[in-house]
């Protein structure tokens, strides 16, 4: 899923660097100070989570987890990724330096996707099942997307479109079934202990009671 | 929707440790390619870190700037490819699985024997070897004819250079092996690398908890009257 230097042509890479930093830029603005906490433990999640291997066959993918990381934080998806992505390449190797700004569009996009997708479908959902169901498609929607969208980057860099979406697709679909099961497993969990995290970022407001003021009130 | 700040952050640092304990150190993803020269014949193969080999994948052979195709080769079954090369050149073989993976290997010229040409393919060159080498031989092997049962020179130099190459390929192999494990040792992922990559996140998120914590209690120090918007 992530793609290596040396395969975007010099254009690409600014152009995509270009839209990256603006999506970075976009989610930066709707954050706010009770995102944070939010924002870290996610984008610390999908930097372990490419370590997480799922074996199929020959060769093996890994988790991405970008389908919950949209359903939990909207735009503020694109800071949290493109922070991960920029350490997995300096300190695993994954991807490129070069390849950044496409990375991050190619897993970020998808997971603000989701979000609008499948996040009021969770938001709403009367029974556990519903939200395990809705959340769990967000998880497996992610990975479509994000293999769509690098199909259609290397297609972009002059190679055939259906051979690698077919090639991409066929290896993800494991881990689109891993992920959704995981990521329904988590918001159902999340629901039961903290629901305010499953509150969208623009749906939540602050109740000033429980910090503490100069007034002390 | 109430919503509290200290428990929100400390459930999730509890997220945060439940993940740190669960990632094992584990191996890049990524594909790297191994090749050896023998003789004129280029031999290696291709593998994933992490375990597996690509099969059925193919290799180009490139030139020593990478632009033109001398050739292509395609892995077997076990990710094992093997050509000969024509040219006593830099070779640059790539392998491109086509999802965004690629890796690269360059051949030294010197890996490969000195009787191959070293121009390029079409001007037809053919090295002459070292002179002075060869009149010694031929001298001596006037001699030997002439005594009958001495050596000559040249039987003694291959027999030589066979022993020799003989002697050395299991030092060879023990050198590819040690070049494949040290390849593995740069690519695994350590505990430390996790680490760090986590510090730094949380370094990140306690700068924005820096800035837009200013932010917010300048705006509350503004309008203190009018907590409840905030």
């Amino acid at each position: 899923m992530h793609i290596a230097d040396g395969i975007l042509s010099g254009p690409m890479m600014a152009t995509t660097g270009v839209l990256a930093v603006t999506g970075v830029a976009a989610g930066l603005r709707k954050m706010d100070y009770e995102h944070i906490p939010r924002v870290g433990i996610l984008s610390a999640v999908f930097f372990v989570a490419s370590l997480i291997h799922v074996p199929i066959g020959p060769s093996s993918a890994h988790l991405v987890l970008n389908g919950l990381t949209g359903l939990l934080l909207g735009w503020c998806a694109f800071p949290a990724v493109a922070a991960a992505l920029l350490l997995q390449v300096v300190l695993f190797g994954f991807g490129g330096l070069t390849s950044w700004g496409a990375n991050v569009l190619n897993m970020a996009l998808p997971a603000v996707f989701c979000y609008y997708l499948f996040g009021r479908g969770v938001r709403n959902a009367r029974s556990p099942l519903r939200l395990f169901v809705w959340a769990a498609g967000a998880g497996a929607c992610g990975i479509l997307l994000s293999g769509l969208m690098v199909s259609g980057t290397l297609f972009l860099c002059g190679r055939e479109f259906v051979g690698a979406a077919t090639a991409i697709l066929v290896a993800h679909l494991p881990v689109m079934v891993v992920e959704g099961i995981i990521t329904g497993s988590v918001v159902a969990f999340l629901h039961r202990v903290q629901p305010e995290m499953l509150v969208g970022p623009e749906h939540l407001t602050l109740d000033t009671q429980h910090l503490e003021t100069r007034e002390g009130s | 929707m109430k919503f509290q700040v200290r428990s929100h952050v400390l459930w999730c640092f509890t997220c945060l440790a439940v993940v740190l304990l669960c990632a094992e150190p584990a191996y890049a993803h990524k594909i790297k390619l191994f090749a050896t020269a023998e003789g004129r014949t280029i031999s290696g193969y291709a593998y994933l870190s992490g375990g597996g080999r690509p099969k059925h994948v193919p290799i180009d052979v490139l030139d020593p700037e990478g632009k033109s195709l001398l050739t292509n080769v395609t892995t077997d079954a076990e990710g094992r490819f093997s050509f000969d090369a024509t040219v006593r050149c830099d070779h640059l073989l790539r392998i491109d699985l086509g999802d965004g993976h690629m890796a690269q290997w360059r051949i030294g010229a010197d890996e490969l024997t000195e009787s191959l040409p070293e121009a390029a393919v079409g001007a037809a060159v053919v090295p002459d070897p070292p002179s002075g080498r060869d009149e010694d031989a031929r001298q001596n092997d006037a001699e030997a004819d002439e005594a009958g049962h001495r050596v000559s020179q040249t039987d003694v130099q291959e027999a030589v250079s066979k022993a020799v190459s003989r002697e050395i390929k299991p030092l060879q192999r023990q050198i590819n092996v040690l070049r494949e494990q040290l390849e593995s040792y740069e690519e695994t992922i350590r505990f430390r690398d996790i680490l760090g990559g986590v510090g730094y996140l949380v370094g990140l998120a306690g700068l924005a908890f820096y800035f837009l914590g200013a932010k917010r209690m300048k705006a509350i120090n503004r309008e203190p009257d009018n907590l409840s918007s905030f």
